[in-house]
Formats: structure tokens, C-alpha cells, sequence
């Protein structure tokens, strides 16, 4: 060792070399949002053919739910399995505990699916769908406009440009320019003309296939070689779609224009309508591949969009709506401004105990340093700088001091007591003896600190996946920066004895320190005298402490994890009486005149999505995100629900982490005759809405008895196959509701689908449906006669949760009242117990009504957080025991945690943060710094009264000698989170309940410590004292 | 002890901050229960055609030697169309002329000039182009309720505004059962007006009135227990709930068979789900605007 710090230049250059490699390693370090983790969910759709939904239950949907559930993905298991039966499709849903890799899952999903319906009819598995959204993905989109082109002109210009980008931006997996203006050709059938020539659909459908389809006429022999003959697909135009001939039985063939008006437009199906700031847009969208980069995605889109700028016209803008890069690089930027800050605080308080600018650079030098080399291991360890891992680096920041404190403390000690000239050798030799004392209980507190995040590698699931990175970052920095104290500082200090500096130094402060050092003495030795304070302190410390957890702590809103600001505020509308689009677009129009009104100051801009007739929203980009709670709450003022129309306003962040986002209260219905379990739904649902319990109350599958539209042939009076038979009736019934898609032509080498549609204006009642003509020997036989048409009840859908039927409730509160969410599941309690004690009892038809949990996730993330506070509270104790050697010393430096606990409590509660991953990460935290104040006391009055020292004198002595360091490291630990703890910058709201716990957590417990632990052990030892 | 006292202050402080926002007065659409004629509709599809047409065929066997008169043109009964003509010597060699049994207009030529005719094939069709009549089917289900001299509407398709007075002259008593329909005519009654032109298909739709009804909105329907409600005004601002019966369905409406009377008003939407007992504000027909 000596050999090292007497050769610095070594030392350097060791550590410089180190330095660079972590600046290269942090470079290359991946950036994201969050850790990469996911919980995928992978969905499957079949349709159900000629089955019912209980017919299709009872031949595939047991057997396939039982192999679904029990199904594995690289050992990754399935956490949930949804499946619900309609009519003609049935949809799975299944969720895997986190971890599992999304393609292996799709694809054993897939072959799963496909083994156990191999036995099905050939339309039920050809309609198999298998698919996976996951929501951590995140995506990226941009809005397109300009006031000067129709929407289909900005797509006609933009399109060729922005299409061929996809293949230069590497991790893209969708990407598109969405027009939401869909064209298509539409044959708009005229149902006299088919009448008059007695057509069906079919024959139109088949005829406009056949006229494209390509097919093959045999081989030919020609000398040696076989040729196929082949007549190729024909790729029809617009005219030519009009000299199709549909030929009739024995009739002569006419032209699809005699029956038909084609057009080119707007398709009817087209339900969605965007615009920005009022005017019509285009939508670029763009998701990542799975395992892709979204910022590295976002980024290359941005600048190419950058390139393709200057090529296109000038009246064309665009506008983000969605670029996760820009609030990455905030999120992280902000972070990165948190470490340094924390930094410069750090180095302030050093200076204020240190006073010499040397020191304090001696001891400083190694935040960055540790660092740096942590991004070494990040970066081995296959991590990304996100919110969460440079979270920890932020956290461990002030934290990293505090070896070096410790170690130049104590080489200065050693120099104060030598009066003689020193050779170098003597000085090297100093400095070794200095190092070799403190090398140990430096390793020793440093591992203490670290032992408590050893538990959070053994939690799983979400825990493990938010919280394993800050884990591992604090680790990493902070477990490098005692190796780095323990090297580097003796070697400057060395170096700038050797060059003959005098490195003799006082705090500027040293006045007020030595009072606050008096004022203690007093105190303490006070304290230590009067059983009467001593009793009022400790009966306090007792009382307060499960008064606060019992009183406190249920209070307390319990979260996952912290959410972000936003920038963009929605508006959304909803009527449930607008028949046609034109009526939402109206009404948005109108809101959005609104919102200019009155918050036109703080808008950049606007986005309005248009979903049908009853849904649209505005989305509202804002100057001040600080506002954004300000304005959810004017505008939530101003827009009150009518009877006919219905608002609601909230913020959104598209880049906020996708955690299960459970509803406050959740009933399951089983059992019993499943009418009455939908009756049950309803009345429940009613009551908790009626009773304005939760602002909104959902059913799964679905609370209402569906109707639907019943068409039965007169099969008795054979009508049924002459006129038209079963197939071709609902053919002519979907082309008069929905239209039915016919084949494809290229126009401008874009693609358009054919729709037949049937040009007599909407269907609005069943009457008019029923007179609808069929042509018949010359005659006309209104559709009416042919079918018996009545609306009737539809066959109740069967929804069932990992095998089990039934019908789920579950209720929500707004964002805005989730404080009051204990209050309303009482309520909802309450309520539900009165309504099962109004029930028949003796009913046996009666379903089950049972409470469930809704918030299992967030639930068990906190109990394993509970365990993991548990078991590093354990963990800390077996360090002391092995370092101490001593049982009630031990637990005497244990003390320290439940002081902390009452700390953390109070500033969550009056800062209104929230019971979350973070704040328990923040407790585990604390209760690593915590203990290591309260060792440096313990340790200290345990050697001093070990010398002969008695109770009093070695109490007092050793308090009074360690109240420095302690104050140093505490509120270097304290302002060095205090930037987090308040929650600025970007993703400052995630972090900030663990920079709330830890710092209130440590001021509380350093204060209560320098008196209850002193006091406590002193007792101890006095009782010691008189034994012996 | 002090810092406790202060703590204990900032507790009361943050409890007290936390206000209560008073719910805001729900306000509803309110509906008058009228009664209403309970019309049985009837919709099919119908074809005009002519009443007095003519379909003149070959007599004769030969050539068509001559057409007098173009298509479209006007014609009077016993006017001359065309020739035929047979070099069998029975037929004297001379040309035969076919005459228009009606007066009307020439609206089809089934041959052309130097085409050999047989004996029976089509020549051209005559029609009258001022007695018009409409041709329709009526299901089998219907044909109880209609009846000769019932009295409705044409239109040319769903949409036009633009309706004829029509009467049904005569509904045959045979129901096909090919097509489970029996074939009826009817006639315009107001010749006066612009006459759709001969051969388009319209819709003839007959309101049979079955007496009075209740009907309600099928939004305006409460669930309890699985028996329907509504909610029924009770004073000012209040209202009770109240079990009716329901019949049939009609597109979005129901019938109401009991449970409800004329001049009582019910609640079809409200800004909010609502408790019995609770006090609300009706809102103007038209939906309030937004400030």
C-alpha cells in the first residue's frame, strides 16, 4: 500500500485511465426512459364460425383455457387469463409475469393455439389472430397539417416522402403517415336497378373478384418441358370497374354501371377525423421493434424529418404530438443537473467543516470519480441510464463523500499530534497507519449501507424491475467510492505533504460550531441526568411511533411509482344522444373556441381527435407544465356535464412508465343463474353511481341485456331459398348496414379497397329495412316478407378469469379524488352489504357476490418491499453483531431505524407524498444511513469505556468527538437529496417520494439519535457499572 | 415537547386544508308522457307501371317491311306502326299493316326494319302514359291488416321529402308461396301532380292506426332487479321511480303498456346518475351551451 501512495503519478494514471473508460462506457450507456422490463400481454381472437359462445366454450374455450394458464415462456409464467365469449368471436387475453421476452411469447402463444384447434373447421383457424400490445413500448407521433391543402392533397405530397423513411430509421417497428381520411371506391349499389334485373350481391361481389382474379389453365407439354398456362391477375382501373359484367341465370348480362354508381371518396367507415389547432391533420406514428430503442428511434425520425423539411412545400407544418426522445433527454438532463447539484451542496458542507479548499477537493474529487466508474459495471451489467438507475446515481451522490471525509479526518488527526520535522518515508508510514485504521470500519459501514438493497435482488416482479436498477447504481458508486477513498485521497494528501503545503486548516464557521458542540455538551449531560426527560422523550418516542402507524400511515395514497409532469392537458367530450360526426365535430369546435377563451395565454397548441359521433377530445400543449394541475382543475370547472353531454379534463403523459393502474374497488358475481348475476351487476352499478361512490363503475363483460337485430327466414312457407337464400340475404343486409369489402385496385399506385354499399341513405329504422326490394319473377317482394326482422334479447356473453365465470365490477375515482378513496370503498362495502341483506336468502339461484382486492399488484409490490425492509433491518443487525461482537450494542445502533421510520412518516404525510415503491426504497435507504450515525456513537463510547473510561465520561467524550462527522454526513446525505426531494426538472415527480423519506427521514433520526442512543447506552453501561 | 406542540399544529393545518368541493346540482331532460296513435307501418317496395299497355305481337309470319313511327312518338288507336310481309302467296303479297290497338305512346320496339318475324313474336309495346298504376307485394303477415281503398304514400326512396297520395284498388287473395307475398295494385289518387315516370320502383308506405299508445325512449329506462322504471317528475325538482310494463320495441323507443299516464313527466337524460330523493335542475330542451 505504501508502495501506491508514495507513487502518485501510478495512482493517477491507474485512475484517469479508469475515468476515460467510464466516460466511453457512459457514453455508450443506452438511454431510456425506464429499465428495460415489460409485462406483456399477448391477445387472441377466434371467430366462432356457426358455434354459439357456449357451444364454442364447451368444444375448444375449456380445454384451450387450461393449457393457456398452465403454459410457460422460458419459464415465465402466466400471471392472468382473461376470456370472453361473444357471439362470433371469442377474445383471450393473457398476461405473463414480468420478464417474459414478448416474440417467444407471441409465437408459443401462437403454436399453442394453433395445436389445440387443430381439430377445428377450416374458417374458425384461418380466422386466428394472435397479437401483443405492450404499452412500455411507447411511441412516437406527429401531426401534419396545412391550412392551405385538403387533407388528401397534404397525403398525396407527403406521403412518397415520409414513406421511404421507414427503412432508415433502424429500430421502427409501425411506421406510417395515418390519413384518417380513408379512401376507398365505392359501388354504391342502386337496390330498384337489382331489383329490376334481379341480382344479388353475391353475384356483384363474385363479379368484381372474378374480374381480378388470376388463375391457371393446366399445363402444356411443349417438346421436353411442361408450361403452365397461366391467366394472370388483372389490376383493374377505375373505368374498367365499370364495364364488369354480372350475367344472371338465363338472363342477358348487363354492366356493373346499370346497377351501380362508382365513386371515388371518403369511406364511410372513416369514423375518425384529427386536427391541429383547428385544422385537418395527418398522423406520422411510429412504435419500436421489440427490444428497439424508442429514443435512438425518435431521434433518427426527427432528424430526417429535419432533412425532408426544406423538400416540402412551405404551407405544410407539423407539430409533436408524441416525441419520447425530448422527454428522455429532459428526464435525464434533469437528473444529471440533480447529480450535480447534490455534488455542489456536498461540497459546500464540506467546506463549512473543512475550511480548506484543498480538503475539500481531496475528498469531493471522488463523486464524480466513483461515478464514472460505475457506469463502468452499469455498463458490463448490461444496464441503460434511465430515470430509475440515474435516480440512484443522484442518490448516492451525497452519500459518496462520506468515505473520504472519514479518511482525511483521520490522516489529519494523526498530523496534528506530530510537533518534529517529518522525513518522507515517516510521513508515508503515517499515512498507512492512518489508512489501516479507518480501512475497516470504512469497508464495514460502507457494505452496512449496501447490505440493506441486498434483499431487493431476491424481490420479483414489478419491484424488482423499477427498483433493481437504483439498487444496483447505488451499489455500484457508491460501493466504488470507498475503494476510491481509501487510494486516491491518501495519495493527494501524500503528494501535497510532499511538495511541503501546509495543509493546517479551520472551518469558516468554527465559532457557531463550537457553540452548537457546547449547546450539545449541555444538553446531552443534561439528558443524561434527568430521568424525568429521559422518560418524556422515550414515552414520546414510544407513543408517537404506532400512533403514527396506525393513525398516519393508512392515510397515506399508496402508488407504485411516482408519476411525471405533463405538458398536454385533454378535454374530452362524450354524447350519447349525437347520431352523426358532424354533430361532435361542432361540439369540439365550439370547446375549442372555449379553450382559447380562457386559457389561450398558457396554449401552444391544440390536437382534436374525432372518434365516431359519441367520443372526441381536445388535446391541449401547454406553455407551463408547473400549471397543469391549475388549469385540470379550471377546466373540470367550466365544462359540467349536461344532460346530453358529458366532459372530463386530466393531464396525459405519453411517456409516463405503464404501471397496473388499479380501480379502487372490484366485486366478482359468480355462481347462480346468470340472468340474475347481470341483474345483480345492474343494480350494483346503479346504486354505486347513484350514490356518486366512484366517478366511474365498470362491468365486465358488460352490465346491459344486448339486443340485436333478429333476422329469420320463413323457412315453412319455403319463400326463404327461392327468393334468396340464407347467405345471400346476410350479404345483402351487410351491404346495406356496413358495406362489404370486394377486392382491391391500384389508382396512382395507391391501393384502394371496393366497398359495395347501397345508395338509399342510412337505414334508420327497422321498417325501412323491411321495405327493401328483392326482385322476383318480375315482381317485387319487399325484404320484409322474406324474414321475420324483430329486435330481441342477445345470448348473454360468457366472460371468465383464469377458468373461473363470472362478472367483475369495479369501480374508479377520478385522478382528483383519490384521496378519498378509503372513505368510498367503505361506502361501497357498506352499500353492498345492505343490498345482499335485501336479496332473497332463499333464493338458491343467487349469485355469489365477493369483494376482491383490486390492487393485488401494488399490494404485493409493497409487501415484498415490507420483507425486503425486514429482512435489510436483519441484515444490518448481523453486521453490527459480526462488527461489534456484541449483542446489545448491537441492538443499541439499531435504535437509530424506528427514529427514522417516524421522520419518514411525518414528511410524507405533510408533504402529501405517497406510500410507494420509492418512498420504501427511500426508508431502506435511510435505514443504511441511519445506522451508520448511531455505529460511529455506539463504537466510539463502547472503546472509550473499554479503555476504563466510566459510563458518564466515555458517553459524553465520544458524542461530543464524533458530532462533527455525523453532522457532515448527514447533511451532506440531506442536501445532496434535497434536489430530488423537491421534485424539479422532468422526471422529478418520480423520484421525489424517496427524496422526501430519506431526508426527513435522516434529520429526524440524526437529531433523536445524538440523544436517545447516547442516553440508552449509558444506561446500559451504567447498569454495567453497578453490577460489577 | 415544544417540537411536538408545533408538529401537532401542522397536522391540524394539512387536515383542514383538505376541502370538501360540494357536488354540483345534477340537471336533467325532462319528456311529457303523450299519448300516441299507434300507427301500424307498412313499407314495400313498388313499381309503376302503365294500366292500359299493349303488347302487339306478329300475326303473321314475314318481314318487317316498314316502321312508320319512331319510338316515343305519339300514337292513336288504329294508327299504322309498321308492315309485315310474306312472299307466300297466300298472303297475297301484300304488306299487312300492324296497327296500335290503343291510343298512347310507342314506348318499346322489339324489332327492326328487314327482321323475319314469326308468327307471335314481340313487335312493340304501347302504352298509356296517363293511367298509371303501382304494382307491390305485401307479406303474408300484413296482408290481414291492409285492405282495398286503404289510402297512403309514395315516394321515390327513403330520403325524398317529396310524397304522392296513393290508394290500394286491389290485394289478391292468394299468397304466393314462393315468395310468402300476395300481389296488390294501388293507384294515385291526386293526378294533378308530377307523376313519377313509368317503370321506376318507389316505396308506398300505409299507416294503419291501432288505436293509442304510451311510447318512451329507451334511454329514459331505469333497472331494478331486472324490472324496468322510470323516473317520474315529482313536484318541482324531485322525482319518484316507478314500474311500468313494457311492450314491443320500436327502433330506439318502447311501448308502455302500464305504469305510466298521459301528462306525466319523466326524465330521459341527466347530467349524472341520480338518487332518488335528490334534487336536480331541468335543462332547456336544447342542450345547454358551453360558456
Amino acid at each position: 500500500m505504501g508502495n501506491l501512495y508514495s507513487k502518485p503519478l501510478r495512482v493517477y494514471i491507474i485512475l484517469g485511465a479508469l475515468a476515460v473508460w467510464g466516460i466511453i462506457s457512459g457514453l455508450q450507456l443506452p438511454i431510456s426512459l425506464f429499465p428495460n422490463s415489460s409485462q406483456i400481454t399477448v391477445s387472441v381472437s377466434i371467430p366462432t364460425g356457426s358455434l354459439s359462445s357456449q357451444q364454442f366454450f364447451e368444444a375448444y374455450g375449456n380445454d384451450l383455457e387450461s393449457n393457456l394458464q398452465g403454459m410457460k415462456v422460458e419459464s415465465v409464467a402466466v400471471k392472468e387469463l382473461h376470456a370472453e365469449y361473444r357471439n362470433q368471436t371469442t377474445n383471450y387475453r393473457i398476461t405473463f409475469e414480468w420478464g417474459a421476452d414478448p416474440e417467444k411469447a407471441i409465437s408459443d402463444v401462437q403454436n399453442l393455439v394453433n395445436a389445440r384447434m387443430a381439430s377445428a373447421s377450416e374458417d374458425i383457424r384461418r380466422g386466428i389472430q394472435v397479437y401483443s400490445w405492450s404499452e412500455n413500448r411507447g411511441f412516437f407521433a406527429i401531426s401534419f397539417y396545412s391550412p392551405m391543402r385538403s387533407l388528401d392533397d397534404l397525403y398525396q405530397t407527403l406521403e412518397p416522402m415520409i414513406t421511404p423513411l421507414k427503412s432508415k430509421v433502424e429500430d421502427a417497428g409501425d411506421f406510417g403517415l395515418w390519413n384518417p381520411n380513408r379512401k376507398e371506391v365505392t359501388v354504391s349499389l342502386i337496390p330498384e336497378k337489382l331489383a329490376q334485373y334481379e341480382i344479388t350481391t353475391v353475384q356483384i361481389q363474385s363479379a368484381i373478384e372474378q374480374s381480378v382474379v388470376g388463375l391457371t389453365g393446366g399445363t402444356l407439354k411443349l417438346g421436353e418441358k411442361d408450361y403452365l398456362i397461366n391467366l394472370p391477375k388483372n389490376t383493374p382501373n377505375f373505368e374498367m370497374l365499370s364495364q364488369i359484367r354480372i350475367s344472371g341465370k338465363g338472363k342477358p348480362a348487363i354492366f356493373l354501371k346499370d346497377v351501380a354508381k362508382i365513386t371515388l371518396g371518403v369511406s364511410k367507415n372513416s369514423r375518425q377525423k384529427f386536427k391541429t389547432s383547428g385544422v385537418e391533420s395527418l398522423i406520422l406514428f411510429a412504435s419500436p421493434k421489440e427490444g428497439g430503442n424508442i429514443k435512438q428511434m425518435s431521434d433518427q425520425i426527427m432528424a430526417q424529418l429535419e432533412i425532408l423539411k426544406k423538400q416540402w412545400p412551405a404551407d405544410v407544418e407539423f407539430r409533436i404530438l408524441v416525441n419520447p426522445a425530448e422527454f428522455i433527454n429532459r428526464s435525464v438532463m434533469s437528473v444529471v443537473h440533480e447529480v450535480f447539484l447534490a455534488a455542489f451542496l456536498a461540497v459546500i458542507v464540506l467546506f463549512i467543516f473543512l475550511g480548506s479548499f484543498k480538503n475539500v477537493i481531496t475528498a469531493a474529487i471522488e463523486i464524480p470519480l466513483s461515478l464514472l466508474m460505475a457506469f463502468i459495471l452499469m455498463r458490463l451489467a448490461g444496464m441503460n441510464l434511465n430515470l430509475i438507475s440515474l435516480g440512484g446515481l443522484a442518490l448516492s451522490a451525497g452519500m459518496n463523500v462520506d468515505a473520504s471525509v472519514v479518511v482525511l479526518e483521520n490522516i489529519v488527526r494523526h498530523f496534528e499530534h506530530q510537533v518534529e520535522k517529518l522525513t518522507y518515508q515517516d510521513k508515508v508510514k503515517i499515512v498507512i497507519t492512518a489508512v489501516n485504521e479507518v480501512r475497516l470500519p470504512i469497508i464495514a459501514s460502507t457494505l452496512a449501507s449496501l447490505v440493506v438493497f441486498f434483499p431487493l435482488i431476491f424481490t420479483q416482479g414489478l419491484t424488482h424491475s423499477l427498483l433493481g436498477d437504483l439498487a444496483k447504481a447505488v451499489i455500484f458508486s457508491h460501493g466504488l467510492s470507498a475503494v476510491v477513498a481509501l487510494i486516491l485521497v491518501p495519495t493527494i494528501r501524500l503528494q501535497l505533504l510532499s511538495m511541503g503545503q501546509n495543509l493546517e486548516s479551520k472551518s469558516p464557521v468554527e465559532k457557531p460550531l463550537m457553540k452548537l458542540e457546547n449547546f450539545y455538551r449541555r444538553t446531552l449531560e443534561g439528558f443524561l441526568t434527568n430521568k424525568k426527560w429521559q422518560m418524556g422523550v422515550f414515552g414520546g418516542v414510544i407513543l408517537i411511533l404506532p400512533l403514527l402507524v396506525f393513525l398516519v400511515l393508512p392515510h397515506l395514497n399508496k402508488e407504485v411509482i411516482g408519476k411525471p409532469d405533463s405538458d398536454w392537458m385533454i378535454v374530452g367530450v362524450s354524447s350519447p344522444s349525437f347520431s352523426e360526426m358532424k354533430q361532435m365535430e361542432s361540439e369540439l369546435e365550439s370547446l375549442e373556441e372555449s379553450l382559447n377563451k380562457n386559457f389561450g395565454d398558457e396554449m401552444l397548441y391544440t390536437f382534436t381527435q374525432i372518434q365516431g359521433s359519441h367520443d372526441g377530445n381536445i388535446m391541449v400543449r401547454i406553455k407551463h407544465k408547473e400549471k397543469i394541475k391549475e388549469m385540470v382543475e379550471k377546466a373540470e370547472e367550466l365544462y359540467k356535464n349536461t344532460p346530453t353531454k358529458f366532459y372530463w379534463a386530466e393531464s396525459w403523459n405519453p411517456s409516463e412508465l405503464s404501471i397496473p393502474d388499479p380501480p379502487q374497488y372490484r366485486l366478482e358475481i359468480t355462481g347462480g343463474d346468470p340472468v340474475k348475476r347481470l341483474e345483480a351487476a345492474q343494480d350494483i352499478q346503479a346504486q354505486l353511481l347513484e350514490n356518486g361512490i366512484f366517478d366511474k363503475v365498470r362491468v365486465t363483460p358488460t352490465a346491459d341485456k344486448e339486443k340485436e337485430i333478429r333476422v329469420q327466414q320463413f323457412v315453412e312457407s319455403g319463400s326463404a331459398s327461392e327468393v334468396l337464400s340464407k347467405y345471400e340475404l346476410s350479404h345483402y343486409m351487410r351491404v346495406v348496414t356496413d358495406g362489404v369489402y370486394a377486392e382491391k385496385i391500384f389508382l396512382k399506385q395507391q391501393e384502394m379497397p371496393i366497398y359495395l354499399r347501397v345508395n338509399s341513405g342510412d337505414v334508420t329504422s327497422v321498417d325501412q329495412l323491411k321495405a327493401f326490394p328483392i326482385g322476383f319473377e318480375g315482381r317485387l317482394i319487399p325484404l320484409g316478407a322474406l324474414a321475420n326482422i324483430t329486435l330481441e334479447d342477445r345470448a348473454p356473453r360468457i366472460y371468465r378469469e383464469d377458468q373461473k365465470a363470472l362478472i367483475v365490477l369495479t369501480g374508479t375515482l377520478n385522478k382528483n379524488q383519490l384521496d378519498k378513496a378509503k372513505e368510498r370503498k367503505l361506502q361501497a362495502e357498506d352499500l353492498l352489504k345492505k343490498y345482499k341483506a335485501k336479496r332473497d336468502q332463499n333464493n338458491p339461484d343467487l349469485p355469489t357476490l365477493a369483494e376482491v382486492q383490486p390492487d393485488k399488484e401494488l399490494q404485493t409490490s409493497l409487501d415484498q418491499l415490507k420483507w425486503a425492509v425486514g429482512i435489510s433491518i436483519a441484515l444490518v443487525f448481523l453486521t453490527m453483531v459480526i462488527q461489534l461482537g456484541d449483542f446489545v450494542h448491537s441492538l443499541l445502533v439499531l435504535v437509530a431505524i424506528p427514529l427514522g421510520f417516524i421522520g419518514v412518516l411525518i414528511s410524507l404525510f405533510i408533504f402529501k407524498s405517497t406510500l410507494s415503491l420509492n418512498s420504501g426504497l427511500g426508508t431502506i435507504l435511510l435505514n443504511g444511513i441511519a445506522v451508520a450515525n448511531s455505529i460511529i456513537l455506539v463504537d466510539f463510547i463502547k472503546k472509550l469505556h473499554d479503555e476504563g473510561k466510566d459510563a458518564k465520561t466515555a458517553t459524553i467524550e465520544a458524542s461530543l468527538a464524533r458530532i462533527r462527522p455525523i453532522l457532515m454526513t448527514s447533511m451532506t446525505t440531506v442536501l445532496g437529496m434535497l434536489p430530488i426531494a423537491l421534485g424539479f426538472g422532468e422526471g422529478g415527480k418520480i423520484l421525489q417520494p424517496l427524496g422526501i423519506a430519506v431526508c426527513g427521514g435522516l434529520w429526524v433520526s440524526m437529531l433523536l439519535t445524538l440523544y436517545i442512543v447516547p442516553a440508552l447506552q449509558y444506561l446500559y453501561l451504567h447498569s454495567k457499572e453497578k453490577k460489577v | 415537547m415544544k417540537s411536538l406542540f408545533s408538529l401537532a399544529l401542522i397536522f391540524s393545518f394539512t387536515l383542514a386544508h383538505a376541502e370538501v368541493k360540494p357536488a354540483d346540482k345534477p340537471k336533467v331532460l325532462l319528456q311529457e308522457i303523450k299519448l300516441l296513435n299507434d300507427n301500424k307501418r307498412i313499407i314495400v317496395p313498388v313499381k309503376i307501371e302503365a294500366k292500359i299497355q299493349s303488347l302487339v305481337s306478329a300475326d303473321i309470319e314475314g318481314h318487317v317491311t316498314k316502321i312508320l313511327k319512331e319510338l316515343g312518338s305519339t300514337v292513336k288507336a288504329g294508327e299504322v306502326i309498321m308492315y309485315l310481309e310474306n312472299k307466300d302467296p297466300s298472303y297475297t303479297y301484300a304488306a299487312v299493316p300492324v296497327r296500335s290497338p290503343i291510343a298512347g305512346v310507342l314506348s318499346q320496339m322489339h324489332t327492326t326494319q328487314m327482321t323475319k318475324v314469326n308468327r307471335g313474336d314481340k313487335l312493340f309495346t304501347v302504352i298509356n302514359p296517363k293511367s298509371l298504376k303501382l304494382s307491390a307485394e305485401f307479406p303474408s303477415n300484413d296482408v290481414m291488416t291492409v285492405h282495398s281503398g286503404l289510402v297512403g304514400n309514395f315516394k321515390m326512396d327513403s330520403k325524398s321529402d317529396l310524397t304522392l297520395p296513393i290508394k290500394i284498388i286491389g290485394i289478391s287473395p292468394l299468397v304466393d308461396s314462393r315468395t310468402g307475398t300476395a300481389s296488390a295494385e294501388f293507384e294515385f289518387t291526386d293526378l294533378k301532380k308530377t307523376l313519377p315516370p313509368i317503370g321506376s320502383i318507389g316505396q308506398a308506405t300505409f299507416e294503419i292506426n291501432q288505436g293509442s299508445i304510451i311510447m318512451i325512449p329507451e334511454a329514459s329506462l331505469v333497472f331494478q332487479d331486472g324490472k324496468a322504471m322510470v323516473r317520474v317528475l315529482k313536484g318541482k325538482n324531485q322525482f319518484s321511480k316507478k314500474l311500468i310494463v313494457l311492450g314491443e320495441q320500436r327502433d330506439n323507443n318502447f311501448v308502455v303498456k302500464s305504469g305510466i299516464a298521459k301528462g306525466e313527466q319523466i326524465i330521459v337524460r341527466s347530467s349524472r346518475p341520480l338518487k332518488e330523493g335528490e334534487m336536480f335542475d331541468v335543462d332547456a330542451p336544447a342542450a345547454a351551451k358551453i360558456q
